[in-house]
């Protein structure tokens, strides 16, 4: 082969290129010194930009300040109004429509976590924003979550015992950052919301309902857990054990 | 429609926050700058999140964060780039490229590079290529996702990135000698 790799080599490190391209790579690379020498360099500069690298981590302070300029900008406060109003009696009206129950449980009021998370589950599965990262390979989903919260989170694949990881993403509960992992079991998507306070006390097992939806939660050794999902009580506690004490 | 509510714009943009900072921060002079970027961008976004179409919500506030990033890069004189970057410009024979000598030791010497010098050649980067960078190897965005913030096609990103590293390698080796005589 005469043609070196140029652009298309960074492409292949970065596995962005598709299956045919990447095995001509594969076979110009057995035969170019000269080229493999540059992919050990893109490597190992990749690794270095790797350890190097450090997320930005936004403040406390910097956080309530975009919050402050995002309420301030509140468009046409007149018009959220009326839609307000409109959303309220909306199911006195059309009690029948999926809409209209749909629409108020979207919204909890403050404090009320489990309605939160129940609110969280039914948004995960009406946007087309289910996952931020797509996979059930744990050792891809858990780095993927490194860098964007500040702890880690313990992701187990347990499709043996029926649940199959579909990916996870980043989501927002109690007005805190939570890792978000999504299972599925048969045709239900289970939500399970997980973050670190390592001041919280261990607290057992708990179920709500809302909506037909519920929630479970827990709080272990400085982990807290939402288990969410139309799925059964009684196969969500096996998911909770589960994930309580995932297999090595 | 309704638009929708600051609680629920909170709750689609703030776990972006930090990715919105790191990208900031790669087109902004200072922190403070990042920030005030970052504020400016989720307002903005919050202005227009009624029109938001789905897709990705990460690349579609960073690609709103690098518009107002550059926005603030143009009132402090930068112009945007770089369709034909010159490369020959700015490297000596690289190991990128052919003409070298396949058994120089640039890996271990890049192995051996320590974190605050890789922190300042990123920064010594032009802008068109630290924010792939940063996208790329910090927030581990895909090709596609980047084709999107940066509103490219795909074959610049990937030829950015090959030239933006390209670049850092140059920039690492160059100081890696005067670190070793001091």
């Amino acid at each position: 082969m005469s043609e070196h790799l140029g652009d298309s080599l960074h492409a292949y490190v970065d596995n962005e290129l598709g299956p045919e391209r990447s095995l001509e790579v594969r076979s110009h690379l057995a035969s170019c010194a000269q080229c493999r020498h540059a992919y050990e360099n893109v490597r190992a500069l990749r690794e270095l930009l790797h350890r190097s690298l450090r997320p930005a981590e936004p403040s406390d302070a910097f956080l309530r300040r975009l919050r402050q300029s995002v309420r301030r900008a509140e468009p046409n406060r007149f018009r959220r109004r009326t839609g307000r109003i409109a959303w309220a009696v909306g199911p006195l009206l059309a009690a029948g429509l999926a809409v209209a129950v749909m629409v108020p449980a979207l919204r909890a009021p403050r404090g009320d976590l489990a309605g939160e998370a129940v609110a969280t589950h039914l948004r995960s599965l009406q946007a087309s924003h289910l996952t931020d990262v797509a996979s059930s390979d744990r050792h891809t989903v858990k780095p993927w979550f490194q860098g964007k919260l500040p702890f880690s989170i313990p992701v187990a694949d347990l499709r043996g015992q029926g649940f199959a990881l579909e990916g996870g993403r980043l989501d927002y509960l109690g007005g805190r950052p939570v890792a978000a992992l999504v299972y599925r079991a048969r045709q239900h998507v289970i939500n399970v919301l997980v973050w670190a306070d390592p001041e919280a006390a261990d607290s057992a097992l708990r179920a709500d309902t809302r909506n037909g939806v519920h929630a479970l939660h827990w709080t272990s050794g400085g982990m807290t857990f939402w288990v969410v999902s139309e799925l059964s009580e009684d196969e969500l506690r096996r998911l909770a054990a589960l994930l309580h004490e995932p297999p090595a | 429609m309704v638009h929708p509510s600051a609680e629920e714009f909170e709750r689609f943009a703030l776990p972006h926050a930090a990715a919105a900072l790191s990208l900031a921060r790669a087109l902004a002079k200072s922190d403070a700058d990042a920030e005030d970027v970052v504020q400016e961008a989720f307002m903005r976004a919050f202005q227009y999140f009624a029109g938001y179409a789905g897709g990705s919500p990460r690349a579609w506030l960073l690609s709103i964060v690098r518009n107002v990033g550059y926005a603030l890069l143009r009132r402090h004189g930068h112009t945007e780039p770089v369709a034909d970057f010159d490369e020959e410009r700015d490297h000596s024979p690289s190991p990128w490229s052919s003409g070298a000598s396949p058994d120089t030791p640039e890996a271990a010497l890049l192995r051996a590079a320590d974190v605050q010098a890789v922190q300042e050649a990123v920064g010594t980067l032009p802008p068109e290529f630290r924010e792939v960078i940063i996208l790329r190897e910090l927030e581990q965005c895909s090709y596609k996702e980047i084709a999107d913030i940066a509103n490219i096609p795909i074959g610049t990103v990937m030829s950015r990135l090959s030239r933006g590293r390209r670049l850092l390698h140059t920039r690492l080796s160059e100081r890696a000698p005067v670190r070793a005589a001091r």
